[in-house]
């Protein structure tokens, strides 16, 4: 058990305690991430960029751990994220500028370059599909996942997206039929 | 449209159509990490679900976050090299500590600091041929002692209260 409110009080002990509950997390999280984004990595980069998270967790007085909130998620998932976000950050810095990690989204350019509406598109109504429904759409046909990837990504069943999909579809069959 | 109302085009299609048309919400705020974690062990109530939801549709890198992040839960932890686990741990040791920690240590290294500086005070006054009737206790004291002196409470002494001190140690030994 860690006790976090000992660990940002600078207790040695209770930090040591959580370095042994972290460490494997946020090792796994780093390593994983770069694996997926870098095509060379050694032990000893993913050992800094490890080593990198647990510095931004007690800089400042412990103020990124002091954040994590035990009523809204478990360490783990937040700590997997935070190492995830460290990794990314690490990474944009190295890229030259023109190679840009996370792309602007395509929708949104577009949003903002086309004219609104553009021609023999359809002005849609606010709310028209649901946020889980808009979703799965932008899941399987914006960024082309399986039905498999979208279910893993979103941690439902398969089936709960295909019937997801299908009133999705369904109503845009509707609306665009009565318009 | 044919005969039966039916739009023709396949779901990829309608499906493109609604994912390029422009969409009057804002985007919104990207969620914090803290917000993600909590989406992704499903203990956001509902409503923030749906809003959260509704930011990732349109916004790649918080979908990719998402989905990533899910897919790094799903692996095992994953054994840290010894030397990670020294150097994080390293972080956090006895030269460090809180910040009131640090201060009483700093308190007690003053302290003894002023100690010593009043043993070396003393033997300087000792073997000092300065006339006493031109003596400025105060500028020698501070300009002899190039910090100033606190209490074990950490309240600064003025020099009045720090000299006296010192010249009742000084008569106490013996010399004048």
């Amino acid at each position: 058990m860690v006790d976090l409110e000992a660990c940002v009080r600078g207790d040695r002990k209770a930090w040591h305690a959580f370095v042994d509950v972290a460490a494997p997390i946020i090792f796994a999280a780093v390593q994983r991430t770069l694996a997926r984004y870098e095509a060379r990595r050694d032990a000893g980069q993913v050992e800094d960029l490890a080593q990198d998270v647990f510095v931004r967790l007690v800089r400042n007085n412990f103020r990124l751990l002091a954040s994590y909130d035990p009523s809204r998620a478990s360490l783990s998932t937040w700590l997997t994220l935070v190492a995830r976000s460290a990794t990314i950050d690490h990474l944009r810095r190295r890229r030259p500028p023109t190679v840009p990690l996370d792309e602007a989204d395509p929708q949104l350019v577009a949003a903002r370059d086309a004219p609104n509406p553009a021609p023999g598109e359809l002005d849609l109504p606010p709310g028209l599909l649901s946020p889980r429904q808009h979703l799965v759409i932008q899941l399987l046909f914006g960024d082309g996942l399986s039905v498999a990837e979208a279910a893993s990504a979103l941690g439902v069943e398969p089936q709960t997206i295909r019937s997801t999909k299908h009133k999705a579809i369904s109503k845009l069959r509707r609306f665009h039929g009565a318009h | 449209m044919d005969q039966s109302g039916h739009i023709p085009g396949d779901d990829g299609d309608l499906a493109l159509r609604f994912l390029r048309a422009p969409q009057e919400e804002p985007v919104g705020e990207c969620p914090s990490e803290m917000d993600l974690a909590a989406y992704l062990d499903r203990r956001l109530p509902e409503a923030e679900v749906q809003r959260l939801e509704a930011h990732l549709a349109r916004c790649r890198p918080c979908r990719r976050a998402a989905a990533e992040g899910r897919k790094l839960l799903d692996g095992p932890p994953v054994a840290p090299t010894p030397a990670l686990v020294a150097r994080a741990k390293g972080l956090v040791g006895p030269a460090s500590g809180s910040r009131r920690q640090r201060w009483q240590r700093a308190v007690s290294w003053i302290a003894a600091a002023a100690a010593a500086g009043a043993i070396a005070f003393a033997g300087l006054r000792a073997g000092s041929a300065v006339n006493r009737a031109h003596r400025q206790p105060h500028q020698d004291l501070t300009s002899v002692l190039s910090f100033q002196v606190a209490d074990v409470d950490g309240d600064l002494l003025s020099p009045d209260s720090v000299f006296g001190s010192l010249l009742l140690a000084t008569e106490e030994n013996g010399h004048e």
